[in-house]
């Protein structure tokens, strides 16, 4: 059974407000059914007090792998501590990273292999599944590997999330891009902060960057919330309440809603949303009327000297030698070459007149940006946006210098920050581009207190133009014409291009993907598109519940919960620290024989690709010793003592140990021993490695400049205005995407592809076009759930707090009033694409033109019972207008009319 | 003597319920009751308005009506100032819950299962010889916060100083991850917490019942 | 959470209610009569036994603690039960559905005044002669 959009809508929203009035909607006695047609046994207790142990490993409830110790009791997981040996979390543990053992202990764990036997997919149906032994599960798997290898490699998609997080990407890179040959790996950036990510690599060729908060003063943090829930937040919200409370750090915050956060901040500033690139841009133009410029950070690491030409780029020697204006030669000349370098000026060469790439903003600035008109804008008062300009400006100390460790470095004590909240946008990657545009102003890069970067590299591709590729040769679209500096795989793509492959000139029809640990269908936007997309395929799932995405699956095969698991983890760094640590399974609550990687092996195996498998494990991890030779070796061993299959074979977890215990000893150069009885072991990271090695590549003659002025795209988008004059089918996209056409199409997509930030970027889709809808809708993270992992189902999380269990949409008082909606009431959420039923809680935290709703409540999910469904699956209603540089999912920008219901 | 007393900084919680995680996990608190829990409240209209989060646990008062107000005589206060309830004496009568003006004693009505199926999980099913006392609950008793007294036993019995490190803390302090927790020895001149509230505007909650908490709030 | 608080309120009252009704002839009398005017003697008389109160302790009508707040000393449901806390009102319990029974949660302020030191009452809460603590 097929259902519209408009039923599959009304059905969602059905279920999010009955189960807002506590009716039951799934009857529990189904879902136990469901839940225990799968059941397996769960150990028995012993009752004698024979074993209370701390086992340390790391969490991975969320992205922050927080160092943990287990304390196991008889044989049963008694609760969860922090590792105060990690000097990440240095034991501290945020509320899912204690509550894990019930995501171990959950009743609703997939228990066996399961086959669907009803080719119906649609949400509701019944997937009738069917056990079937894991010796079937892997031989079924492998015959659908090798029937979609022998029509195209290129047809099998390997989608992944948190999977990331559990057995390294660069195992399931090699899977898929290796053993199988297909280039389809899809990670999930683009639901989180991608475009901040792209926006960094176009300009200095890395990502990944932290505030240097142990000597930030004043800190401008626009859209991060590490207070609720999110990357590095263990080590964010530690270090900056310590630095607020006890040093008096100033921490302005630059958000619509009053998040945790704000409400811990010197100053909130309640932005409307979408426009923080104007209020940077307002900055940027105050920063440089009151001369808070950096001029000589500015001459020596970035490209604002470079000369610009009228057509935008610049102006090169016969040798592509990008030339700067010798002010002592009074000519143009390399930039190795001059002497006194002009920063701010306008020059005449050969008769044309060129700009410095400074120049260009400033007068771009100057001639576009004023303050009343940034004020209407971004609904800030122009004396606060000069005020805030001139206290970052002054509490940069532009010039001055610090001493540690006996080195004289640069000090420049302020950041800007931001991750979820300036990415998840049709203009993510222009909105981060102005934040680094106002920070390179003042010249905060890798200065004490300032931006750290990490692992910046002047040759990444990102730093030259986008290769644009047409037909794109992944399902993802990635680095072809429609998202040409998406580096990050764009992850709600999959599913729209399975859809309709012809529609993005696929050369290739996608026939099977392999789901592991994700959601999309419940992390993405425009939803039902989703679901219809994931039908087109066949699809194997590893997973350890039934969610959204995996109950689409052809086959399940269900993995350990990270408590169970051996994982060579990743690890989050800080600016002065550095850890390598472990995942060790603690239980086995539920008698698995396999975890992930053991699947992946016996797969590869099965599949006739297990030799490509390992010599890819080799080449992603650039090893070139043979180190992962002896999992073969031990695999063939394994296997022959198992009577020829490791099917359902305990045995299995030995090769898993195995790799943890190869990366270890490689990584560490410490004996295993050492990291079963401590988890992890950690670095410290001098003041030359935290300082002096990234910026510093960029710094003076015979180096190459970070790009304040990303001319790169002015060379992508000659390439994108070119492949769609050509092409109709990427013209159309477009045109469906952005909702413009001919003249005004090729003027947004010049707008888009802008070299700097300009104000037009303010102005997402919705914005422009969805008139009649007032109010901007945002979504935002809780502390409680994750994206979409079985979160909603924890007993604890569900009753942390006294409405962790659901979530309602934010809506300021005096707007209330004026739409008749009182505390408590349900209220319908209506955009462009649909509506979905909401409880209203009122708040003077949140703009009165701006509504918010946490996106991960509201589970549709069959097996999930009424308790985990709660609350309204916002994602339903948000509209895809996506960054077309990044990809990144425009989160947003939806507009919203909010009525009683 | 020795007076064990939390200090809760208010300008460093961040209201992630992290406390409350630590507390119902380690302490097998029933679902639906609380040891700790964090309200919340906003101050102000928009766009001066701000977002108050307060945790709260046992006083640990150094007057607790709870203990007079107990026709059981089942809630004492031990020599090191902690407030505990003895549920062999418990007769589930509830005036405690009555007289606490903070609201944190709880009731066990009746057993409840962590998952709406009924069924045990195995840490729910450890069997009472592998509880501390504190944790071997029974419906008809009241329950509340212990500051973690099972860890603090253990630490004096190991003979550490409570509190020195991470597993001889009530739960809910060393995982803070404001770091808004402090434990220690209020009449220890020199301890963190009695330096914590001589140094900065330290506050006790609801003084006009002259209860006189242990729990100290830094605003 | 809020619909379920209110439905419950709803039964409670309800229940509550129909409970005076029952005891009608006994119990209405003494509700609509003031407070009593020597709180002290009421007090020594139930301690002394010389009115009874019952045997049994307990919340619910009929034992102990109704028998003394809303029989012999006449109280008002409303007297102690009230609709709801305000936004900033600092108790844990607060989002606790109400018991069972009972029509709202109650004013903690109320038992102060009886059960203060040197008070009529069974002494709680010790005089510490100072203000209360404002909200941080």
């Amino acid at each position: 059974m097929n259902l519209s959009r408009r039923e599959f809508l009304k059905k969602s929203s059905l279920i999010a407000g009955m189960a807002a009035l506590g009716s039951q909607v799934v009857s529990l006695g189904s879902v136990a059914a469901e839940a225990s047609r799968a059941q397996g046994s769960v150990k028995q207790v012993a009752t004698a007090v024979s074993e209370d142990v701390l086992i340390p490993s790391t969490d991975v409830m969320c992205v922050n792998f927080c160092g943990i110790r287990v304390r196991r009791v008889n044989g049963v997981i008694r609760a969860i501590y922090g590792n105060p040996a990690s000097p990440y979390n240095v034991g501290h543990l945020c509320p899912k990273g204690q509550s894990g053992l019930f995501d171990v202990y959950n009743p609703y764990r997939i228990k066996a292999p399961l086959k669907r036997t009803n080719p119906d997919k649609s949400p509701d149906a019944d997937p009738k599944w069917k056990e079937i032994s894991w010796e079937e599960a892997f031989e079924e798997a492998a015959r659908m590997i090798k029937e979609a290898m022998d029509y195209d490699p290129r047809s099998i998609t390997f989608l992944w999330g948190h999977g990331k997080y559990l057995v390294q990407d660069k195992f399931l890179k090699a899977f898929i891009n290796e053993a199988i040959g297909s280039p389809n790996n899809v990670h999930r950036t683009t639901v989180c902060e991608a475009a901040r990510h792209v926006a960094d690599e176009l300009t200095w060729g890395g990502h990944g960057f932290l505030p240097d908060l142990e000597y930030t003063e004043y800190y401008l943090n626009m859209g991060a919330n590490f207070t609720e829930a999110e990357q590095w937040a263990r080590w964010l919200d530690r270090v900056c309440m310590k630095r607020v409370v006890e040093d008096g750090m100033k921490l302005v915050v630059v958000e619509p809603r009053l998040s945790n956060l704000a409400a811990k901040a010197t100053e909130w500033i309640p932005i409307k949303p979408g426009s923080d690139v104007v209020f940077l841009l307002a900055m940027a133009r105050e920063l440089i009327a009151q001369g808070y410029v950096d001029e000589e950070f500015l001459k020596e690491y970035t490209d604002a000297v470079y000369l610009v030409g009228e057509d935008g780029k610049f102006l090169r020697d016969e040798d592509g030698n990008p030339l700067v204006w010798d002010s002592n030669a009074q000519k143009a000349v390399p930039y190795d070459e001059a002497e006194e370098i002009l920063l701010d000026g306008r020059v005449t060469v050969d008769g044309k007149e060129y700009r410095t790439s400074f120049r260009v903003f400033k007068d771009y600035l100057f001639q576009n940006v004023d303050l009343s008109e940034a004020e209407e804008i971004t609904g800030i008062p122009a004396e606060t946006i000069m005020r805030v300009a001139k206290e970052f400006g002054e509490h940069a100390r532009i010039g001055s210098t610090i001493e540690l460790e006996g080195k004289k470095l640069r000090y420049r004590p302020v950041a800007i920050h931001t991750f979820r909240g300036m990415s998840a946008r049709e203009y993510g990657t222009q909105n981060w581009r102005a934040a680094l545009m106002v920070q390179m102003l003042v010249g905060n890069f890798d200065a004490v207190g300032g931006l750290m970067l990490h692992k910046a590299n002047p040759d990444y591709k990102n730093m030259k133009p986008g290769k644009c590729e047409y037909p794109p040769s992944k399902v993802d679209l990635s680095e072809s014409v429609f998202y040409p500096h998406g580096t990050h795989n764009v992850a709600q793509q999959p599913h729209l291009t399975y859809l309709e492959p012809e529609k993005y000139g696929l050369p290739y029809k996608p026939k099977l993907q392999i789901v592991y640990a994700t959601n999309r269908l419940f992390s993405t936007s425009d939803v039902e598109k989703q679901i219809e997309g994931a039908k087109k395929v066949k699809q194997i799932a590893i997973d350890i519940v039934l969610s959204e995405q995996t109950q689409m699956s052809d086959l399940v095969l269900p993995n350990k919960s990270y408590l169970e698991c051996w994982h060579f983890s990743p690890t989050r760094w800080t600016p002065g620290t550095s850890h390598s640590a472990i995942r060790q399974p603690i239980v086995n609550a539920y008698n698995l024989p396999h975890q992930d990687f053991d699947i992946l092996m016996i797969l590869a195996d099965k599949a006739g690709i297990l030799d490509r498998y390992i010599e890819g494990m080799h080449k992603k991890w650039k090893f070139k010793k043979g180190e992962f030779n002896p999992l073969r070796s031990r695999y063939q061993e394994l296997k022959a003592k198992n009577g020829g299959s490791l099917a359902g074979k305990k045995d299995a977890e030995e090769l898993s140990r195995l790799s943890v215990k190869i990366l270890w000893e490689k990584k560490t150069k410490k004996p295993f021993d050492y990291a079963l009885k401590h988890g992890l072991v950690a670095k410290t990271v001098d003041v030359e490695h935290r300082y002096l090695k990234d910026a510093e590549k960029f710094r003076g003659k015979g180096r190459p400049k970070m790009h304040f002025y990303a001319e790169q795209l002015v060379h992508t988008r000659e390439k994108v205005l070119e492949i769609m004059s050509r092409e109709s089918r990427v013209r159309r996209v477009f045109e469906e995407w952005y909702e413009a056409s001919g003249d005004e199409l090729e003027k947004l997509i010049e707008i888009k592809l802008s070299p700097f930030p300009r104000k037009e970027h303010a102005l997402p889709t919705p914005h422009r076009k969805a008139k009649e809808y007032p109010l901007y809708l945002i979504t935002y993270k809780r502390m409680y759930r994750n994206q979409a992992n079985p979160d909603a189902l924890n007993p604890v999380l569900n009753e942390v707090a006294h409405d962790s269990s659901y979530n309602y949409v934010l809506i300021n008082p005096a707007k209330a009033k004026e739409l008749g909606i009182k505390d408590g009431d349900e209220v319908w959420i209506e955009s462009r694409i649909g509506k979905v039923k909401a409880r209203a809680k009122l708040s003077e935290g949140i703009r009165p033109d701006t509504v918010a709703v946490s996106y991960h409540y509201g589970r549709f999910a069959r097996s999930f019972p009424e308790y985990a469904r709660k609350g309204t699956a916002i994602n339903l209603v948000l509209e895809l207008h996506p960054d077309m540089i990044s990809g990144h999912n425009s989160f947003l920008d939806t507009k919203v009319k909010v009525y009683r219901a | 003597m020795v007076r064990y007393g939390l200090v809760i900084d208010l300008a460093k919680c961040i209201g992630c319920r992290s406390c409350v995680a630590a507390c119902k996990v380690e302490n097998m608190v029933q679902p639906g009751n609380y040891w700790n829990f964090v309200l919340e409240y906003e101050q102000g209209k928009y766009p001066s308005v701000r977002r108050i989060f307060v945790p709260m646990n046992c006083q640990h008062c150094e007057n607790p009506p709870c203990v007079k107000a107990c026709p059981a005589k089942a809630i004492s206060k031990n020599e090191y100032g902690v407030v505990l309830i003895d549920y062999e004496k418990c007769r589930g009568y509830r005036y405690c819950i009555a007289a606490c003006p903070y609201g944190v004693i709880h009731f066990i009505d009746k057993e409840k299962t962590l998952y709406p199926n009924g069924e045990k999980t195995p840490y729910e099913a450890l069997p009472a010889e592998a509880r501390h006392p504190l944790h071997r609950k029974k419906p008809g008793v009241a329950e509340k916060c212990t500051l973690c007294w099972h860890r603090i036993e253990k630490a004096l019995k190991e003979g550490k100083k409570p509190g020195s490190d991470y597993d001889t803390s009530p739960a809910c302090v060393p995982v803070c991850p404001a770091g808004a927790r402090y434990f220690g020895d209020l009449d220890d001149p020199s301890s963190e917490v009695s330096r914590l509230i001589a140094s900065r505007r330290a506050i006790q909650l609801k003084k006009e019942y002259g209860t006189r908490p242990q729990v100290y709030y830094l605003v | 959470m809020r619909f379920k608080v209110a439905a419950l309120l709803a039964i409670a009252m309800l229940l509550l209610f129909a409970a005076c009704a029952q005891k009608q002839e006994t119990v209405v009398r003494e509700v609509e009569k003031e407070v009593p005017v020597n709180l002290w003697e009421t007090a020594e008389k139930i301690r002394s036994g010389e009115i009874d109160v019952g045997e049994e302790y307990g919340m619910e009508l009929g034992k102990r603690w109704h028998n003394i707040h809303a029989e012999v000393l006449g109280l008002k449901c409303s007297y102690c039960h009230i609709s709801g806390y305000a936004d900033d009102f600092l108790y844990q319990r607060k989002y606790k559905l109400p018991v069972r029974g009972a029509p709202g949660v109650v004013d903690r302020a109320i038992c102060l005044g009886c059960h203060k030191q040197d008070g009529p009452a069974r002494e709680l809460y010790m005089n510490a002669g100072v203000e209360g603590a404002v909200n941080p």
